[in-house]
This record gives C-alpha cells, sequence and structure tokens, in this order.
C-alpha cells in the first residue's frame, strides 16, 4: 500500500531524513519508533505530502504522492504531532470541512461524521468550539479528522500524547481494530504503546532506519516484552550492547540530576537578583548562565565520549534536537 | 476548492476581521457618498473614486490572517495532506475574500437608487456611468485583496503581513506620482535596466542555485538592453515613468468615473489577479520544497 524508496530530506547541510526505504502492506500496523529528533515526523510528513523530499519517492497504492498528488491523497488520513484543528470551529464542523474535501456529499457526509465521532469519542463535545476543549478532545478530534472518508492508509504522529489512562486504552484498541483493514503507521517514542499495538516496528535513529522487522522477530520469545523492546531500542539506536545501555541509562540519570540541580540553582539565583536588579538584568544573567553550563557539559560529553568509543542514545537524541530546533 | 472556500468564508464573516473590514469600507464610502451628494453635487462616480483608496486601506486587516494563521495552528499541514491541490486552496481563499469585497460593493449598489430619488431631477443621475465605476472599484479591491493576500503567505506573523501589505498598497497609490517624476532621459532608463537585469540574475541564482547560469542570464539581459539603447535610444525616452505608471492599480477607475468604459483596464486587473494568486500558489509550494 505504501512505498518509500530512498527517502532523503536535507535542510541546508543538515540530513533530517537519510535515504530510508521501506514498504508497508494492508492489514498491519507499522510503529515509527525512535528517540527525539530522529526524523519521524520529517518522515510522516514526506509521506503525506505536507513536504516534499529532497530525493527518493513515496507511493500510496501506486499513486505518486508529488506527481499524483490527489489521488495518493484520497487514500491518506493524517494526524501530525499537533493537531491541525481551527480553534474557531466546532469539530462537528470541522468534520463537515474535512468531509467536503474529501468530496463527500449529503446523508453520506453526515452519515460519516457521527460514524468517526462515535469511533473517536467527540460526540459530547460535537457543538463546543475547539478552542475551549482540553487537549485530550482536540487529540480526540484530530484521529477523528485523521479518519474521516474512511482512508485505506491512516498516518498517527503520536496519537495518545495528552490522553488520559483511559482514553489511552481506547485509542490504542482503535488503533488495533483500524489495523484489521487498514495500513496504519503510527510513530511513538513510548516502548509499551509499540508493544501494544504494532506488529511491525521500524527504528529510526538519525534519519536513518536502523532496524525494521515484526515485532515478534524482534522481541524473540522474551517474557517481559517491554524491557526486550527497550534493550533493543537502546541497543539499535546507540549501536551499544546491554553494557552500553546500562551506562546510558546511567548517563542520563545523572544528567537528569545535574539538570535538576542546576535548575534549582538557577532558580535560587534568579530570586536573588531578580529583587536585587530587576527582571532585564535577571533575563541577562539566565542566558549567559546557561550558555556557560552547556558548553561545559558537551565538552564533559565528548571528553566521555573518546574514552568509551560508542556514541550513546542520549546524546545523539540531544544533537537532533537541536538541529531540529534550529530548523524552525 | 468549495470546501475551503465554505469554510474561509464562514471563518471571514463571523470572525472581527471581516465585519471591521466591511464596516470601514461602508464608513468612508458612506461618508464621501454623503459629502459629494449634500453638496448638490449627484456624481456619484467621484466619490467612489475618492473613496476607493480609503476604504480598501483595511484590506491588510481582512487578509492578513490567510496563511499566517494557517501555519501558527499548523493547519496547512491539514490542508496539505487533504486531496486538494495547492491552487485550490488559494482559489477558495481568494474567493472566500472576494465575496467579502462583494458585500460592500452590493451595498454601494443602493446609493445611487438613493440619490436619484432625492435629486429633483432623476435623470441627473447617470447609472450607467456610475456602475460601470463600482465594477472598476470592485475589481480594483479584489486586486487588491490578492496582492496582500500574497503578502500573507511569505510571513508567519499577522502584524508582519498587515504591515507589508500597508506598505505595498500606499507604494502602488503613490505610483503614478513616481511616474511622472522619475526622470525621463534614456540614460537613466538604461541604467535602471541594467540594475534589473542584474537583479533578474540574482533572483535566478537564488532559484538555481547555479552560479554560471545567473551571470549568463544577467549578463545576456544586460546586453541586450544596452545593444538596444545603440541601435534606438528613443525607446528608453520616459520607459521608467511608463514602467511605473502600469504599476498603479489605483489609476484605471479615474477613466472609469471620466465616462470611459475601458476594457483594458478590466483585462489588468484580471491579469494582476491571476499574477497574484500564481505567485502565492509559488510560495506556499516553495515552502514545502525548502
Amino acid at each position: 500500500m505504501i512505498e518509500v524508496k530512498n527517502l532523503t530530506k536535507s535542510y541546508g547541510p543538515v540530513v533530517a531524513v537519510n535515504n530510508v526505504s521501506f514498504t508497508a502492506e494492508k492489514g498491519h500496523v507499522y510503529g515509527f519508533l525512535g528517540p527525539n529528533g530522529a526524523g519521524k515526523s520529517t518522515t510522516m510528513n514526506m509521506i503525506c505530502g505536507c513536504l516534499a523530499p529532497t530525493e527518493g519517492e513515496v507511493t500510496i497504492g501506486g499513486f505518486d504522492i508529488i506527481e499524483d498528488a490527489v489521488e495518493a491523497k484520497r487514500h491518506i488520513g493524517y494526524l501530525p504531532e499537533i493537531p491541525p484543528l481551527y480553534p474557531d470551529m466546532t469539530p462537528f464542523e470541522m468534520l463537515e470541512f474535512v468531509g467536503r474535501a474529501k468530496k463527500l456529499k449529503g446523508a453520506e457526509l453526515y452519515d460519516e461524521i457521527e460514524e468517526v465521532m462515535e469511533m473517536t469519542g467527540t460526540i459530547d463535545v460535537a457543538d463546543r468550539l475547539i478552542k475551549n476543549l482540553s487537549k485530550g478532545y482536540k487529540q480526540r478530534v484530530g484521529i477523528a479528522v485523521a479518519l474521516m472518508g474512511d482512508p485505506e492508509v491512516i498516518i498517527l504522529d503520536e496519537p495518545t500524547v495528552g490522553l488520559d489512562p483511559i482514553q489511552i486504552m481506547e485509542i490504542r484498541d482503535l488503533i488495533r481494530e483500524l489495523g484489521k483493514d487498514h495500513t496504519v503507521i503510527l510513530s511513538s517514542h513510548i516502548l509499551q504503546e509499540i508493544a501494544a499495538v504494532c506488529d511491525y516496528v521500524i527504528m529510526i535513529s538519525k534519519g536513518c532506519i536502523v532496524e525494521a522487522d515484526t515485532l515478534d522477530n524482534l522481541l524473540g520469545n522474551a517474557e517481559d516484552k517491554n524491557a526486550a523492546l527497550e534493550q533493543a531500542f537502546i541497543r539499535l539506536a546507540g549501536e551499544s550492547l546491554d553494557a552500553g545501555a546500562a551506562y546510558a541509562m546511567e548517563k542520563e540519570a545523572a544528567k537528569k540530576e545535574k539538570l535538576e540541580e542546576k535548575a534549582a540553582r538557577r532558580s535560587g539565583r534568579k530570586v536573588k537578583v531578580a529583587s536585587k536588579k530587576g527582571a532585564a538584568y535577571y533575563e541577562e544573567e539566565y542566558v549567559e548562565n546557561e550558555d556557560e553550563s552547556e558548553d561545559e557539559y558537551s565538552y564533559e560529553e565528548e571528553s566521555e565520549d573518546e574514552d568509551e568509543e560508542y556514541t550513546p542514545l542520549f546524546k545523539s537524541s540531544k544533537n537532533s534536537q537541536k538541529k531540529g530546533g534550529k530548523r524552525k | 476548492m468549495s470546501a475551503v472556500y465554505r469554510r474561509e468564508l464562514k471563518a471571514n464573516l463571523f470572525s472581527m476581521t471581516g465585519t471591521v473590514f466591511i464596516v470601514f469600507a461602508l464608513a468612508v464610502i458612506g461618508l464621501y457618498s454623503a459629502l459629494y451628494t449634500f453638496s448638490g453635487n449627484a456624481h456619484l462616480e467621484f466619490a467612489v473614486v475618492s473613496a476607493s483608496f480609503m476604504s480598501l486601506l483595511a484590506i491588510p486587516i481582512l487578509t492578513m490572517r490567510t496563511f499566517t494563521e494557517e501555519r501558527q495552528s499548523k493547519t496547512d499541514q491539514l490542508l496539505f495532506s487533504l486531496p486538494i491541490t495547492t491552487v485550490d486552496i488559494v482559489l477558495g481563499k481568494f474567493f472566500a475574500l472576494a465575496t467579502v469585497m462583494a458585500i460592500p460593493t452590493a451595498i454601494l449598489c443602493i446609493y445611487p437608487l438613493v440619490t436619484a430619488s432625492l435629486t429633483a431631477t432623476g435623470s441627473a443621475v447617470n447609472f450607467g456611468l456610475i456602475y460601470a465605476t463600482i465594477l472598476c472599484y470592485y475589481l480594483l479591491g479584489c486586486a487588491v485583496i490578492a496582492i496582500c493576500m500574497m503578502f500573507s503567505s511569505l510571513t508567519e506573523s499577522q502584524v508582519i503581513s498587515a504591515v507589508m501589505s500597508l506598505a505595498a498598497i500606499l507604494v502602488l497609490f503613490f505610483m503614478s506620482d513616481f511616474a511622472s517624476i522619475v526622470p525621463a532621459t534614456p540614460a537613466i532608463s538604461l541604467a535602471v535596466t541594467i540594475l534589473v537585469a542584474a537583479l533578474i540574475g540574482y533572483v535566478v541564482y537564488l532559484t538555481v542555485k547555479n552560479f554560471v547560469v545567473s551571470i549568463a542570464v544577467g549578463g545576456m539581459l544586460a546586453v541586450a538592453s544596452v545593444v538596444v539603447y545603440i541601435v534606438k535610444s528613443s525607446l528608453y525616452e520616459g520607459l521608467l515613468g511608463k514602467v511605473l505608471d502600469v504599476m498603479s492599480v489605483f489609476k484605471p477607475i479615474n477613466t472609469f468615473a471620466n465616462g470611459v468604459f475601458d476594457v483594458t483596464a478590466i483585462v489588468y486587473y484580471l491579469s494582476v489577479i491571476c499574477l497574484f494568486v500564481y505567485l502565492t500558489v509559488q510560495s506556499l509550494e516553495k515552502r514545502r520544497w525548502s
């Protein structure tokens, strides 16, 4: 159903997605797994035609997403990272608009809206303005938008963000249900989520696919699925062995501690300086201080890397996040 | 296209921006009409001409959110993933704005009837002349909307979009005055032409990132203009003024008010609309490809 060939996206010298290829078939749920800033959202944006690839091609049901854009997009339902909703519309109007854009008319349109609202549990808020909805409801309306017109391919970028545990379970059930007769791709950095709903896992790190396999193959016959997946995630993304994984986790804990300590120190200073010389001065001080500490930190990290000779997962995620920030 | 049109029309009419534009345009037109009528002058067409510039100053308020808001709330991702083309999106939005523009214009169409009933001799009102002027006013408004819409596709900030649009309207309004003060000597026209050739070369460089091609394009244009200058310098006589004159979109309405139904002006406005709709599509496409 989806065929992705040598997909590459570069922003000047920064390569966000590097030579990604895979195919996705009907009746399966594919999980995009990777640390923050690995290129998951960029890849999804390219699959849906929101972003044009620098190189490579995407075909949906045999239609090229750039050449036969309208035909290809007819088969896609997409939920981006931030649900794309007009704040001044109600969920009902929103779905009406999307349905019309997908060429639904009359009774067909309203039946579809009702069905989709029922699936996502948004009937209660159908006539409230989207800007007044809670984050969870916005997310659910976003999913409803993606499901309008019953597309064969459903692409969800972190679909359960902002939902409460019961809603998460509902949405996961819904995704599993959809996976039976659709092609579903969902991205997440929550390992349990991937383990719970996906048949296939595609792991991405620094814009490259590092592993693509069925969930069962990836986990073998491990008893604790989550732990096994976590191991695989850390191993693949960081290209290191168990010891490395443990080390990376240790380091993450240390890093957190350090950051917390710094935050505590900073907030202490904040009160002092603010009371003394006013907020404007503090702002300056704060920025300077942050730069210093970051430099200091990355220096430390680099020296450690030289010693250990491996690239820890968390460093890569940090770097690509920085790049992602610059891009915008 | 119709889905985007319906959504946009609703968003424009039920948001403050659409209302502010309509009220402002009607207030300005009403003021001028009242002043002209009560000063014993039944020539409403000149009231429309006088009001045209000021009433259209509110267009940036109407257009500022058109594309900036989409980008701010990330809804452009939805539009791009729907089975509609970028041309559909831009045309849907443009026609929605043109419909909003039609509301004050439609109300303006009632004024001649009122004026006719007020004047002792109803025959003093030349309906054909006035309605032709109103048609020109509407087309002028749509052309300005297309220009301002392009500015909203260039930036992410509504304020910057509004300020750029306002600046553009002011420059266009004073363009015919600029045209009359620029020097008409062929040499200066040639210098400006060469400058434009260099600019075109630079734009080519920005788009294709190829130094040789851009130098070749810019150089060829510059050489061609020099050759034309040597062979027939009379072509450059007042060229600059003529070019600037073509760019003054507020000018043709005067021709209408003076009793000439100028078909070239209508073609001119339609071309301006097409050009800027095209540029908006290109600016949106470029963002996807960058």
